[in-house]
């Protein structure tokens, strides 16, 4: 769908009435819409800080064109200075542009998150449902996305889970699993991975007492008792199989998503086969992406190996690896937890946890009925701390790489020097252009900056050696006016899991990030 | 529905550190540790005593070091030694205070990052203090917050 025809789409869907919408419904005389969200990264303290959410947004245009926000709630932590528990949303708007684009502001209850209490969001949808976010109002950064919450239902059945944030002493944390709502009394069993900075504990079992509370009219509910990630935890329906988490301990923070299963538990090494790898984490300070083989069957140890690129360089210092080949050994459980342990590493990483999601979910667009599946993944060893995705690779076809996507990305120049970076873009004969917004606030990459103007630009080189891979040297940044000088991400590579999804990283010595294209 | 600061009491709180899972076992780290190569090696641990001659706050892309604060220090022995300390060590309450001049030690291990030695540095000692920068996997502490969590250590420990 041509960009400038999505809004159109979406007011004529919304117009029809809310069954086309998802969770419409009649708020004050008006048609809404529910979107949940979620996104972590650093804010002005210097602190790692998580926020998730759910806000409810008017389907008809105000006269000024915006979007009124009409209500939500949402969970702010940093783990260590500020935390806000069920800050309710008074008010705010959502001011679209003709490609995509688009401005959220929130206004909270307690003044306390953004600027005086107002958050603002840089938006950019890849179809109505599905959105990639970044704060831009100065007093943070960060990334994370937004979704059309579709269900309000307490989560039943069983669930893969990562999360990642950062603990009492601001060191990162990721956490991985997998767990079981009991239908009946909402009772979590599982199992729990966790990297609290390197120190690594795995295949805990859930302690007794966990359960999903039924969540309030927005689709926020509490976990009483302690899952293992932190001890507070809160989560936000975004559909029947994906819900947002967010660790709300005023000594730690960590924000994630637990995914549906599926109706079966019949998991095993065949569950992974051809697919690309994205892991990482602004606080771990790393970032890292490849694509990978299996060879499982009865008689053989199940294997991967395959090429990536990664880029630790920020924590450590030590120099990036660019299409580097891996392998290991893995398992896989029938409930879907299971881990890869790396013979030949990549980078530092080592092992990770592995929990396989419903093979007809996608993951990174969860009202999308065109889901492959695939698994969430989390760093278990000492070295790193992250987390990430594997998604199935169907294509490598550089025909595929064509048209519009939007894209994000994380990423760091030194411990707490965080950026983040969102837009929309084309891509041409493999001519990747793009605007968005460029939010520097903390002046890693430039002076300091919050702009919603920021141009990208790059050429895909595809890799002859390894096909699905490529290199865009350099991915350019440039400011329509004068708010920053240009500059170039010198050397950025991608990892095509479809047509429709790649994943990039940037591997210069000093300077990471981690994120990827998506299309309708 | 209200929005609300979350200062729980002490009570509320010890509870529910009670309720927590143990997330550091001991026995599942060390058996990771002993087969998988580390970037930061605690064997390999130095120890270093010097002077400081420059404070770095944040180092900028520019300076091309690695992100973070740094402390240079000339040794007893002549030798200029980066020390690396992350990025929080010297933001915050509580944080690390060090002054030219000031003999400190050092206690990290050395890797050499761009043809130059670079100490991450996970203890210096320093005004008859003792402040603990890195945890043993190489990864940087927060200083005390004001909410009592954090580096409790960097007060705690004295000479």
């Amino acid at each position: 769908m041509r960009r400038g025809t999505l809004w159109l789409a979406l007011a004529v869907l919304c117009a029809l009435g809310s069954a086309a919408c998802g969770s419409g419904n009649n708020k004050q005389g008006i048609y809404t819409q529910n979107y949940t969200f979620y996104a972590n990264g650093v804010n002005s303290g210097g602190l790692t800080y998580s926020i998730a959410g759910v806000v409810t947004i008017g389907t008809t245009a105000s006269a000024d064109g915006s979007f009124v926000v009409l209500g939500g709630e949402q969970d702010y932590n940093d783990g260590h200075v500020t935390t806000v528990i069920d800050d309710l949303l008074t008010g705010g708007k959502l001011v679209k542009a003709a490609d995509g684009s688009a401005t959220l502001t929130l206004d909270t209850t307690s003044k306390i998150p953004g600027v005086m209490g107002t958050e603002t969001f840089a938006v950019f949808f890849s179809n109505a449902n599905r959105a990639l976010i970044t704060e831009i109002d100065g007093s943070a950064t960060s990334s994370g996305s937004l979704d059309l919450q579709s269900a309000q239902s307490i989560p039943s059945g069983s669930y893969s889970f990562v999360a990642s944030g950062a603990d009492a002493t601001q060191m990162p944390i990721v956490y991985g699993g997998v767990w079981t709502v009991d239908p009946m009394t909402a009772a979590v069993t599982g199992n729990l991975d966790v990297n609290d900075a390197g120190n690594v504990v795995t295949n805990t079992s859930i302690a007794a007492g966990a359960t999903f509370m039924a969540p309030d009219s927005l689709g926020r509910g509490i976990v009483m008792g302690s899952t293992g990630i932190g001890t507070s935890l809160v989560y936000y329906v975004v559909g029947p199989e994906v819900i947002r988490l967010i660790d709300v301990d005023t000594t730690d923070t960590a924000v994630g998503s637990a995914y549906s299963q599926g109706a079966s538990q019949s998991f095993g090494p065949a569950s992974i086969g051809t697919s690309v790898l994205s892991i990482g984490s602004s606080a771990g300070l790393y970032a890292a992406v490849g694509q990978l083989t299996t060879i499982s069957g009865n008689s053989v140890l199940p294997t991967f190996s395959g090429v990536g690129d990664e880029n630790e360089s920020v924590l450590n210092g030590n120099a990036p690896e660019l299409a580097e080949s891996f392998s290991g050994a893995y398992t896989i459980a029938t409930n879907g937890y299971g881990s890869f342990t790396f013979t030949n590493r990549l980078g530092s990483m080592s092992v990770l946890g592995i929990y396989v999601v419903d093979p007809l979910l996608n993951i990174l667009d969860p009202n999308s009925l065109a889901g492959a599946g695939g698994a969430l993944v989390a760093e278990m060893d000492p070295n790193l701390v992250g987390i990430g995705i594997i998604v199935p690779q169907t294509t490598a076809s550089t025909s595929a790489f064509s048209g519009s996507y939007i894209f994000g990305a994380q990423g760091d120049t030194g411990p707490g020097d965080e950026f983040d970076f969102a837009g929309v873009g084309t891509v041409t004969a493999l001519s990747f252009t793009g605007t968005g917004a460029l939010s520097d606030p903390f002046a890693s990459l430039t002076a300091g900056v919050e702009s919603g103007t920021a141009t990208f630009m790059a050429t895909a080189a595809p890799d002859s050696a390894h096909p699905g891979r490529y290199t865009l040297n350099p991915l350019a940044v440039g400011a329509t006016g004068s708010e920053f000088a240009p500059f170039n991400f010198k050397t950025v590579t991608a990892y095509q899991a479809t047509g429709n999804l790649l994943f990039w990283i940037e591997v210069d010595d000093g300077s990471d990030f981690l994120g990827s294209l998506q299309q309708n | 529905m209200n929005w609300r600061f979350t200062f729980f009491g002490p009570c509320a709180v010890m509870a529910l550190c009670l309720l927590a899972p143990p997330i550091q076992a001991q026995g599942a780290e060390s058996t990771i540790k002993s087969s998988i190569p580390l970037w930061y090696d605690v064997t390999k641990e130095v120890t270093l005593t010097g002077t400081v001659s420059s404070v770095m706050e944040r180092a900028t892309p520019e300076m091309k070091m690695l992100g973070g604060s740094h402390v240079i220090v000339q040794t007893t022995s002549g030798k200029v030694v980066d020390a690396s300390l992350g990025r929080l060590a010297m933001r915050g309450e509580g944080s690390l205070s060090v002054t030219l001049g000031e003999q400190i030690r050092l206690t990290g291990v050395m890797k050499v990052i761009n043809d130059k030695e670079v100490l991450f540095t996970r203890l210096i000692r320093a005004r008859g203090h003792v402040y603990k920068i890195r945890n043993e996997h190489g990864y940087t502490f927060a200083p005390e917050s004001k909410n009592g969590s954090g580096n409790s250590e960097i007060k705690a420990e004295r000479q």
